[in-house]
């Protein structure tokens, strides 16, 4: 059953309240709800004038109830109640008609049941005020309830609204006009909106990208610090991919867009903080759990609560009895409302996404933080992950009398036809060289194998080997082998680094590679792993995962390629590199955009965290309705007699409020106190924090 | 029937069309995808 993502309550398919993100239907438990997350301003815009006239109602019929004796009060009374109760309290009553047509209780319906006993009793006693003798009026009691709960409710809203200004302000900074190239070449500014697939764009020096696309003019310097985490600025030329919401340092740049509004890099980070805050962590059903059997609790206790005092107040005699018997009901139906269990996981999933995201670090599987919390080994696909994921040539051979620039200028005649990361390796080579190359005609590359073609007349065959050493291409010559290209894969720059760091944490690290035993064997040593795995199929590196998961290992796979989804997807946690192919990050439960292996440790910390602030919160919440609920029920009566209940209903309402805004806080506190291990872990040579220790 | 809570999406499920057996106890899942995704790794959805 799919839950609301504004309040967390269980919301049946056969609603007809929903909407549609992106092709997912996303339901609400009321149009309050679903108002809340299309249009949250309207929402907030709303809020505040339910609130205003709370208060403007509430203070005065406080004052009259305390102060002021005079001919028809409890009538002036009701009218000044009216507004509060039907008005204000109205977001309370579509929340309660909707938990009753789905049958599972929320705050909304106890809030509801607390306020209306509580008017209705007044209006009787107004309307019979000897029908009861003794009776009071309380509409104080349920116009406060509902005055405080909402300013609770703002509050929290406002609170939310802050944490998740860190997804909205990545969209904020997308320009709003774009530099347009017509096809006759002039430039006109056009709206960002208007601009598709195809087009082609100018970004001025000092300006951000408004869409995705590739450099077809020009170079530039590009500021990727809001994407990436990172800095340093990356230089930019044609062939090059550009994101947007990054920044345009030093140069004019022409780029063909490639993807616009949602689909780009911004949007699709910007939806994926979004639902990672609706997301749920597996600690969450301990709250979802609780709620479901607390709300019939809560009215049960509430009923006997009344009844208890209405037998026993009229044994004893007192003319109270009807009195306190709705108060204490009212009391533990309002100190019971579960808003604050409701708020423990959102609210604390939604500040941990923006951190994560502030880190380059994307989470597209909130599921997934329980398990990342709980990792003991973190399993490395090499190339690509560990290492770079285009080789470097480390040497060149040449049989006979070949030279070696010549047999490099027709091998990269042949590879630049290819997208083939040893075929990249080679052109490259050859570009820094400055090496004339070929035209090739008859083209056909096997995967696996290797490519060939004619040059000059000549028939070209490149075959991609593993040696022992790394990646070999034999390059042959109408059949005669004219020598050969040595490739190795440059390790990715801080990788020793994050090793050093997760070690430190108390996780096992492995690697493994499709690549040669003495090629995987190098990797290993320079970083200090004695755990490897070469020579391993893509089916087989799932395996591998599953060992160790089977020997009680909760296993991290950190990957980059297609050959790596089946372990994404096997591993308790799948990670992939932001410069991963598609597939693979689809694969991922998180991404590291910033392609910096540190980001793990990172992601780590922020997962612990995260999880420990949700239990706390639970169990926070979860302590305090369940401590307060005897005190509401009379419990303190003998001590400070039946007195206290003309203020219980209010306190109530006021520790109800407390209680959420104390869960909000404690979950924005997360923030500093993450940021700062994760600054810690930015300095090379501190300690990091081993698991569970905090 | 008890609603059961499918390992994979934690989704509420009430009938048995899609189960699976492991470690002697039956899991329920929402859709055939659900069932595919455990079967392939079970170990990482019961602990």
């Amino acid at each position: 059953m799919p839950t609301d993502p504004v309040c967390g309550m269980y919301v049946s398919e056969d609603s007809s309240i929903f909407t549609v993100v992106d092709g997912e239907k996303i339901y609400f438990c009321s149009k309050s709800c679903m108002q809340e997350y299309t249009s949250p301003d309207e929402r907030e815009k709303s809020l505040r004038y339910r609130l205003a006239v709370a208060w403007i109602f509430s203070i005065p019929i406080l004052l009259i109830t305390y102060l002021l004796q005079f001919a028809y009060r409890d009538y002036v009374l009701l009218l000044l109640t009216l507004p509060v109760q039907f008005y204000s309290g109205y977001v309370f009553y579509q929340g309660a008609y909707m938990s009753i047509k789905s049958r599972s209780g929320n705050m909304d319906l106890l809030i509801t049941i607390g306020t209306l006993t509580a008017f209705v009793f007044s209006l009787f006693i107004t309307i019979f005020p000897r029908a009861i003798i003794s009776a009071s009026i309380y509409y104080d009691a349920s116009a406060f309830i509902i005055t405080l709960i909402l300013t609770g409710n703002y509050v929290e809203n406002s609170t939310k609204k802050r944490a998740n200004r860190s997804a909205s302000r990545l969209v904020d900074m997308i320009p709003a006009t774009s530099h347009f190239i017509t096809d006759a070449g002039t430039v006109e500014d056009r709206k960002t909106g208007e601009i598709s697939v195809g087009d082609r764009i100018l970004v001025k020096p000092g300006e951000m990208f408004p869409c995705d696309g590739k450099i077809y003019e020009g170079v530039t310097e590009v500021d990727q610090s809001v994407l990436t985490g990172e800095q340093e600025p990356v230089v930019k030329r044609v062939g090059d991919p550009v994101f947007s919401g990054t920044s345009n340092l030093n140069g004019s740049v022409r780029m063909e867009v490639s993807k616009t509004g949602r689909n780009t890099t911004v949007g699709q980070i910007y939806d994926m903080i979004r639902k990672a805050a609706t997301g749920r962590a597996k600690v969450q059903k301990i709250a979802d759990r609780f709620s479901a059997i607390f709300i019939p609790i809560v009215l049960t206790v509430a009923v006997i609560s009344a009844i208890f005092w209405l037998i026993f107040l009229s044994y004893v005699g007192s003319p109270y009895s009807v009195e306190i018997a709705v108060l204490s009901f009212v009391s533990v139906v309002v100190i019971a409302c579960p808003c604050a269990i409701g708020l423990a996981g959102p609210i604390t999933m939604l500040i941990s996404s923006s951190i994560s995201s502030e880190n380059g670090i994307v989470v597209k599987n909130a599921g997934s933080l329980d398990r990342l919390a709980k990792a003991t080994r973190v399993v490395f696909d090499k190339t690509g992950t560990l290492t770079g994921s285009v080789p470097e040539i480390s040497s060149i051979t040449v049989s006979g009398s070949i030279k070696e620039d010549d047999l490099l200028a027709i091998s990269a005649s042949l590879e630049m036809n290819s997208n083939h990361p040893v075929a990249k390796a080679i052109t490259n080579e050859a570009k820094r060289r400055h090496l004339i190359l070929h035209e090739c005609t008859g083209i056909t590359e096997t995967p696996g194998t290797g490519i060939e073609g004619v040059v000059d007349g000549n028939k070209i065959t490149l075959t991609r080997s593993m040696e022992k050493s790394g990646s070999a291409v034999g390059i042959y010559v109408n059949g005669v082998k004219m020598g050969s290209i040595g490739l190795e894969y440059p390790l990715r720059e801080g990788s020793k680094e994050a090793i050093g760091k997760l070690q430190s944490m108390g996780l096992s690290v492995s690697v493994l590679s499709g690549d040669s035993e003495a090629a995987v064997k190098d990797v290993a040593q320079i970083l200090g792993l004695n755990d490897f795995h070469s020579g391993v199929f893509p089916g087989q590196k799932a395996d591998i995962v599953k060992e160790y998961q089977q020997k009680g290992d909760y296993v991290i796979f950190v990957g980059d390629g297609i050959n790596d989804t089946v372990a994404l997807e096997s591993a308790d946690v799948g990670i992939a590199m932001g410069s991963g192919s598609d597939i693979a990050r689809d694969s991922g439960d998180l991404i590291i955009l910033s392609n910096d292996l540190n980001s793990i440790p990172k992601a780590i910390v922020i997962a612990e965290k995260t999880i420990s602030k949700i239990r706390q919160n639970i169990f926070w919440a979860i302590g305090y309705n369940s401590a307060l609920i005897p005190v509401a029920a009379g419990i303190l009566v003998p001590a400070f007699g039946l007195g206290v209940y003309s203020v219980l209903p209010m306190l109530a309402a006021l520790a109800m409020g407390f209680s959420s805004t104390t869960v909000v806080t404690n979950s924005i506190l997360m923030k500093g106190r993450t940021e700062k291990i994760l600054r810690d872990i930015r300095k090379t040579g501190v300690k990091m924090p081993v698991l569970g220790s905090t | 029937m008890a609603k059961n809570i499918d390992p994979v999406c934690g989704m509420k499920v009430s009938d048995a069309s899609f189960t699976s057996n492991y470690g002697g106890k039956t899991y329920y899942f929402c859709c055939e995808h659900c069932k595919q995704t455990f079967d392939q790794n079970p170990i990482k959805y019961t602990r």
